[in-house]
């Protein structure tokens, strides 16, 4: 034991001296302002959906780029494409950088989702923008990993067959394919813009 | 009944001789609707039971999907504004239509830990007396459902809104990418 303190000290002093002030990551503002970091980052999960590019697209394709995922419906009124809608102006704001960004919409309502309506909607906010047809199976899999929750409920008072309350967070996965910053609802753009430059300059 | 008929046909009378800016009024400002495309997105019969499932309308198999030539409507929009009731009564939006959307509801969005939550408003938006409610984002809106047209920035739609007692006042909206 004392021996492997030994050993750790003289790593942890060249660490303090040299390290720390070329470090490149600094802790996130505690206010969640720039998200909510994963510490340690998760490896997520792979899974392969039907998509809006009319092929089946896995997670581990996205590798590579940095990834702002959602889980949401088109049927959503007004914070699912919100949140595409702050995207879209994160992809902007980025510039050139922006491309190099996957933009990933996950449906949790693969009824009224089909592949040709995602294509459709993401489409609208940005031809870049990928919309996955996630299946019950799928999410429930990989669900835990994001702290995912859904739930399909017939409502009453409304002519719609169901409506569906989902976790309405943005998730930040780097090139890795790892789950490394949660974004809540209302994280003002530039919050969402800081974290992703964090990992583009990895 | 008859008593009552005449009643309030006297106060109407005398309301709207003595001064028309006392009749209950609802002032509407800032109406917008969030830009949106047509997804063609079929709405499901109902929640997908085995027994629904056994039917030939909730296979699609008739009419419905890819039946009709070209992309058939369908997507969601949501008009937003400030609805403001100077008057001494409280009033309650009930209802609204508009020729863009083949169903319209009043709609709330609730945030609770991060989980979004739409539910009808039951019985209308209440409107205080002297008060007002803002429609807005991740709150109240005025859900279109089943769009008949693509809405574009720039464009107007116009939205007929009906209150208990203001009766029905008709909106035009500007379209906005927010």
């Amino acid at each position: 034991m004392v021996r492997r303190f030994l050993l750790i000290l003289p790593l942890a002093l060249f660490l303090a001296a040299c390290a720390a002030p070329a470090a490149t990551t600094e802790p996130l503002p505690a206010d969640g302002s720039q998200g909510t970091a994963i510490e340690p980052p998760v490896a997520l999960s792979d899974f392969t959906m039907p998509s809006s590019l009319g092929r089946d697209v896995s997670l581990s394709e996205l590798r590579g780029k940095p990834t702002l995922l959602f889980f949401g419906y088109t049927f959503c009124p007004d914070v699912c494409p919100l949140t595409l809608s702050e995207f879209k102006r994160v992809k902007e704001q980025l510039g050139a950088d922006g491309e190099q960004v996957n933009y990933v919409f996950v449906s949790v309502d693969p009824e009224r989702d089909t592949p040709e309506v995602l294509a459709r909607y993401v489409g609208a906010f940005d031809p870049a923008f990928v919309g996955l047809q996630g299946d019950d199976a799928t999410l429930r899999r990989i669900g835990k990993e994001y702290g995912l929750f859904y739930q399909k409920s017939a409502v009453e008072g409304t002519s719609a067959s169901y409506l569906v309350d989902h976790t309405a967070a943005s998730f930040l996965i780097d090139k890795d394919g790892q789950l490394r910053v949660v974004f809540g609802y209302g994280t003002p753009v530039e919050g969402i813009k800081a974290g992703v430059e964090r990992l583009l300059a990895e | 009944m008859r008593f009552r008929t005449l009643f309030a046909l006297l106060v109407a009378a005398l309301s709207l001789s003595a001064c028309v800016a006392t009749a209950p009024k609802i002032t509407v400002s800032d109406p917008w609707v969030r830009a949106a495309t047509t997804t063609g997105a079929a709405e499901p019969m109902a929640m997908s039971t085995p027994a629904a499932q056994t039917t030939g309308e909730a296979m699609g198999g008739g009419e419905g999907h890819g039946a009709m030539a070209g992309m058939a409507p369908g997507g969601n929009s949501a008009a937003y504004m400030t609805l403001a009731n100077p008057g001494g009564d409280a009033d309650r939006l009930v209802a609204a239509t508009s020729d863009v959307a083949a169903t319209v509801e009043i709609h709330e969005t609730m945030m609770e830990n991060d989980v979004m939550r739409m539910r009808p408003v039951e019985g209308g938006l209440a409107i205080p007396a002297g008060g007002q409610v803002e429609l807005k984002p991740g709150s109240y809106h005025i859900m279109l459902m089943g769009l008949q047209r693509d809405l574009a920035p720039g464009e107007t739609v116009t939205l007929t809104l009906t209150f208990e007692r203001a009766g029905t006042v008709e909106v035009t909206a500007q379209v906005r990418q927010p």
